[in-house]
């Protein structure tokens, strides 16, 4: 379980996200939409305890972030690029079995596992910084997943993927792990439709934490949050007036 | 400007597979182009090209009827002509501030110093950066939709002739694509030329009149937009049609409309509007 109870922070006086309280249950799918600067990323990093908030507290499963175990949270930033280190693909998602001190047969079979589910098997000996955009998401994701985290915290990591890799990338965080919660940040509405909990930012705050659907028929609270609808969504809802 | 491809090929170093494989291709005077395709099959790679970043192993690269120059003033010519938005912004973004990162560009172009900062204040303006807020804010102190608007920003200072944008809605919020139609419109009216690269079938419908769609580093189609109703092709090509052309699809069955094709939602709801 996380927990949030009264988070404020800001960066150098300037406010990123205020008064924010809200909980995820150990197996929730979330997924976090908002207008850009809204604090969905400040929000995210947060969680993960690579920010310490100004005021209030976070708990996971009881404990401060700093005193979990960092594996329990696995993260893909909104730039793959900060987080691919590896000299190759393969080495990339070796890194982390290798540091738990995964018996190296074991190891091997495990990367060849996850580079096929990936798709990835084509690149294993290509540097992570000679792929194009979309292949560095998805390697992003497979490396954080070969750890079998508790949590995925996702910030926008399918931008760069066409909508055929957006719904097998969707199917391997919903599938490999099937209890694993999960926060997915995206700005795509028909990607956030999926999920069964929709939380929205708007500057700094939560403005809205429920369902998909109902927030989606509230045109004036689409509106202000910056928020488009999926296209299906946009003509009925113009068919109807 | 037109810029054209004969039976391009390049392989990157080390790799195994060529990112482009014999391709000819021509972009025209004031055409807007969206080049589409799954991951991998080339389209940045495709636009490097075009800049002259990358030096085909085979094949060559016509700018206005002259071999690409490899360097020197022609090819700083042709960069000023040209403006790219990279597809991850940190890769085209060095100062120390919003408005100095704009700035450059055109200081590096030499553009007169009167025009400069005029020239950059309204570019922060029109990608939603209004000034008195990040002209002074240092890049890495942005959100990755602010960065992405500052990247675009510093392209379109420079009213390039040829603009190439790589996935440039990644990260960008509904206000932003919004704000990046606007500017395209304008784009297209002053004669400009445009190729967008984008997983977002929907705006490239609604953007562009002429396709291209890569595979494997090859183009499997060039044409018109009539292909997001070819569902054979879009299957072949390994992509989703646009979401409107599903929801359209689906109404005309239910509903009995006329078979017409639409592109984008206004279109749509004309369409219906007309037929009732
Ligand atoms: N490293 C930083 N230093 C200072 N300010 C920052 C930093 N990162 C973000 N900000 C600011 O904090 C606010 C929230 O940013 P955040 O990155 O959380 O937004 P976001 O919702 O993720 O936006 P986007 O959709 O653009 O990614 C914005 O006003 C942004 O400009
Ligand atoms: N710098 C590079 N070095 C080696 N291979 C690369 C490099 N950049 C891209 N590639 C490879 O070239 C192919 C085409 O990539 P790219 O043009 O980036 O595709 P797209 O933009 O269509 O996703 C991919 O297989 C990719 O892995
Ligand atoms: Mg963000
Ligand atoms: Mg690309």
């Amino acid at each position: 379980m996380i927990s949030l109870k009264k988070v404020k922070y800001s960066y150098s006086g300037r406010l990123a996200v205020e008064d924010v309280s809200i909980h995820f249950a150990s197996d929730e799918r979330a997924a976090v939409m908002g207008a850009n600067g809204s604090g969905k990323s400040t929000l995210a990093l947060l969680i993960k305890g690579l920010l310490t908030p100004d005021e209030g507290n976070i708990l996971i499963d009881g404990l401060p972030t700093g005193e979990i175990n960092p594996g329990k949270i696995g993260f893909v930033f909104q730039n793959p690029e900060n987080q691919l280190v590896g000299a190759t693909v393969e080495r990339e998602i070796a890194f982390g079995l290798e540091n738990a001190g995964m018996e190296r047969r074991k190891m091997i079979k495990r990367v060849d596992e996850i580079l096929e589910q990936f798709g990835l098997e084509r690149y294993r000996k290509h540097p992570p910084h000679k792929l194009s955009g979309g292949q560095k998401q998805m390697l992003a994701l497979a490396a954080v997943m070969v750890l079998q985290p508790q949590w995925l915290i996702l910030d926008e990591p399918s931008s760069l993927l066409d909508s055929a890799a957006k719904s097998d990338f969707l199917h391997l965080i919903f599938n490999i792990h099937p209890k694993t919660g999960i926060i997915f940040i995206t700005q795509d509405a028909l990607e956030a439709s999926v999920f069964p909990r929709l939380i929205i930012m708007n500057q700094g705050r939560i403005f809205y934490d429920g369902g998909f659907d109902s927030f989606f028929k509230e045109h004036d609270a689409l509106n202000q949050a910056g928020i488009e609808p999926p296209v299906r969504f946009a003509l009925e809802q113009r068919l109807a007036v | 400007m037109r810029i054209k491809l004969d039976k391009v090929t390049y392989t990157y170093p080390h790799s195994r597979y060529p990112a482009l494989d014999n391709v000819s291709i021509s972009f025209e005077e004031n055409g807007f182009v969206s080049l589409i395709g799954p991951i991998g099959s080339g389209k940045s790679t495709l636009l490097t090209t075009l800049m002259g970043l990358v030096i085909p192993g085979s094949g060559r690269v016509y700018v206005d009827g002259s071999v690409m120059p490899k360097r020197g003033k022609e090819l700083r010519e042709h960069r000023r002509k040209a403006g790219m938005v990279f597809q991850f912004p940190e890769m085209q973004i060095f100062e120390s501030t919003a408005l100095r990162e704009v700035m450059f560009g055109l200081r590096n172009f030499e553009f007169p110093a009167d025009e400069i900062e005029e020239r950059a204040f309204s570019a922060l303006d029109m990608v939603g950066l209004p000034p008195h807020q990040f002209a002074g804010r240092p890049p890495f102190e942005m959100s990755g939709g602010e960065k992405r608007r500052l990247a675009l920003a510093s392209i379109l200072a420079l009213r390039p002739e040829f603009l190439l944008l790589d996935e440039p809605t990644a990260g960008l919020d509904a206000r932003g694509k919004i704000l990046l139609k606007d500017i395209l419109g304008q784009y297209q009216t002053g004669g400009g030329s445009v190729i967008l690269v984008t997983h977002d079938l929907d705006l490239a419908a609604e953007l562009c009149r002429r396709v291209v769609i890569m595979s494997d580093g090859r183009i499997l189609y060039d044409g018109s937009r009539e292909v997001f109703y070819d569902f054979f092709m879009m299957k072949k090509s390994r992509l989703r049609p646009p979401e409107l052309v599903l929801a359209w699809e689906n109404f005309r069955m239910e509903k009995k409309v006329p078979n017409r094709r639409v592109y984008s939602i206004s279109e749509a709801l004309a369409g219906i509007t007309n037929s009732l």
